[in-house]
């Protein structure tokens, strides 16, 4: 690893906004993306809420009848990278296409479509299902969309590795970047999760919160006592990644930089999040950018709002920071954009790297009631300002086991 | 039905699906020049079982141009009038009748796979 990766593009679409500054305003005001659902068979979920999507398709350019190949999450994949290259500058200009990639993590791909043909094939007996079914189906259509449309002849790797498919997916990206394989890279996430099939799965492993009172929007609840699980959210966002070095020379806008990242396993319960296991990751990610813990200045917590992670959590990063993990603001920003699963690590990235552009720290929102075991600064629900971070710690720890972790730094 | 009216039954599939000028469509148009590639035929094949009751088989059929189209339908429509009564329309029509989708190790000549097959999970 000898170059210094900068992040030069952000597209991204979710319930917070469909560009980049729609998501920092909208988390910077602490507005929660979080909902009521109310699609055709809400009433057959137990007090749905998620944090839903609302994307204008024709954006795409794409004419009709291939459109209609595109699942709801290659829509959002192909929104995201479109945003991410026009903001760039050209990033594609003079490069050669077989030196540019496409990493995307997504965990359930394209649910939707799969959730339509079984409602075909069962629910009304047929044995008719729609014919692109497996192109909109497969867990590559999304990044295959990405690289085909932008015309990226690198490698097109889909990470599927849960919740952090996308934290997967931009470390992967950038360690090809950065040790010279690749000139360019879109790397990050997608997810279209709120079928109803995988709501249900999701309830039937009781980790969803519910309405919790009468304001859906604060069902979400990280690090707080009376947090109740998680919110599933869709959307998703890309990064641009390229050398440091090139971006100076274009002259294009340095967002921030990658600098580090490690993947870990915990190798221990498929569900169960260990103290020793989410510390391993962080270490492992803060060695890869070869600094001290002392460095790290912020936290993008994985921070779902379910008893086990967000306590979990919490003693994980007092193991890696010791006293220095009290004066780190710690954001949960799944508490406003739900979780993206497998997208979720590339909006939190995108959280991270523009909060620290504007200098502030992200809101933990609906954090009421302390917790004992969560007695961290989780910047709870208010933004705050003048915060100078230049280095921060993005992570997300994956059911399966598969950990990952970011560390990113300001542009500035 | 004649094969003017199930030519235009494919026009307005078509028109609907591939926002194509209804003046393009005449029965010499080749489905190259419309625009219409291999999955698009696919797909094209599966309206059609709809809008016209009828099983388009997975074997390949030679289908250059809309007129090839339409005779196809028609010579599958004369056919299966005999079987209607008798078969369910629906129960087993294979929709990818396969016109040499571009890529992939598996073809998709048969969506309507068995009720154990799962192409995802």
């Amino acid at each position: 690893m000898n170059r210094r990766v900068a992040v030069t593009g952000i597209g991204t679409v979710s319930s917070l906004g469909n560009d980049a500054e729609a998501l920092i305003t909208a988390a910077r005001a602490g507005r929660s993306g979080v909902r009521r659902l109310d699609t055709a068979f809400a009433h057959r979920l137990n007090d749905p809420v998620a944090a839903t999507a609302d994307v204008d398709d024709e954006a795409l350019g794409m004419p009709p009848a291939k459109l209609r190949m595109l699942d709801r999450v290659s829509r959002f994949a192909l929104h995201s990278a479109n945003q991410a290259l026009a903001s760039s500058s050209d990033a594609l200009a003079g490069l050669d296409p077989a030196r540019a990639g496409t990493f995307l993590g997504t965990g359930v791909a394209g649910t939707q479509s799969i959730d339509d043909s079984y409602r075909t094939l069962y629910e009304q007996g047929s044995d008719r299902i729609a014919p692109f079914t497996v192109l909109m189906g497969m867990h590559n259509a999304a990044a295959s969309w990405i690289g085909g449309e932008h015309g990226l002849e690198g490698p097109q790797l889909t990470y599927s590795t849960a919740c952090s498919s996308a934290t997967v997916a931009i470390g992967e990206a950038w360690r090809r970047v950065a040790g010279g394989e690749l000139e360019l890279a879109l790397a990050g996430g997608a997810e279209a999760p709120l079928s109803y099939g995988s709501l249900q799965a999701w309830a039937a492993l009781r980790t969803l919160a519910g309405t919790q009172g009468d304001d859906p929007s604060a069902a979400c609840r990280p690090f707080s006592k009376d947090r109740s699980g998680m919110v599933l959210g869709e959307g998703a966002a890309v990064l641009v990644l390229e050398p440091l070095e090139r971006a100076v020379a274009r002259g294009a806008t340095v967002l921030g930089e990658v600098i580090g990242y490690a993947a870990t396993n915990e190798a221990g319960h498929i569900t169960r999040p260990t103290v020793d296991g989410q510390a391993a990751a962080m270490r492992a990610a803060l060695g890869s950018a070869d600094i001290d813990a002392g460095q790290i200045e912020a936290i993008n917590a994985h921070g779902t709002g379910t008893r086990a992670n967000d306590a979990t959590e919490t003693a994980a990063i007092r193991q890696v920071f010791g006293a220095h993990a009290e004066s780190i603001p710690i954001s949960a920003t799944k508490s406003m954009h739900g979780h993206l699963l497998g997208a979720a690590g590339a909006i939190e990235a995108a959280l991270a790297l523009l909060a620290m552009r504007e200098r502030i720290a992200l809101p933990t929102r609906h954090l009421n009631q302390p917790d004992p075991v969560c007695d961290l600064d989780y910047v709870p629900n208010a933004v705050r300002e003048g915060i100078s971070a230049r280095t921060t710690l993005s992570s997300s720890f994956a059911f399966g086991g598969s950990n990952a972790v970011l560390v990113l730094r300001a542009g500035r | 039905m004649t094969m003017t009216s199930t030519l235009d039954t494919l026009r307005a599939l078509l028109v609907k699906d591939h926002a194509l000028e209804p003046e393009r469509l005449t029965p010499d148009a080749t489905l190259a020049d419309l625009g219409i590639d291999s999955l698009a035929t696919i797909e094209m094949l599966w309206n059609i079982e709809t809008a016209f009751g009828i099983d388009v088989p997975t074997e390949p059929a030679p289908l250059t141009t809309l007129g090839d189209v339409a005779d196809y339908v028609d010579q599958l429509r004369a056919e299966q009038s005999g079987e209607s009564a008798s078969s369910d329309a629906d129960s087993d029509a294979d929709s990818g009748a396969d016109s040499g989708a571009d890529s992939g190790a598996g073809t998709p000549a048969s969506p309507a796979a068995s009720p154990d097959s799962t192409p995802a999970s």
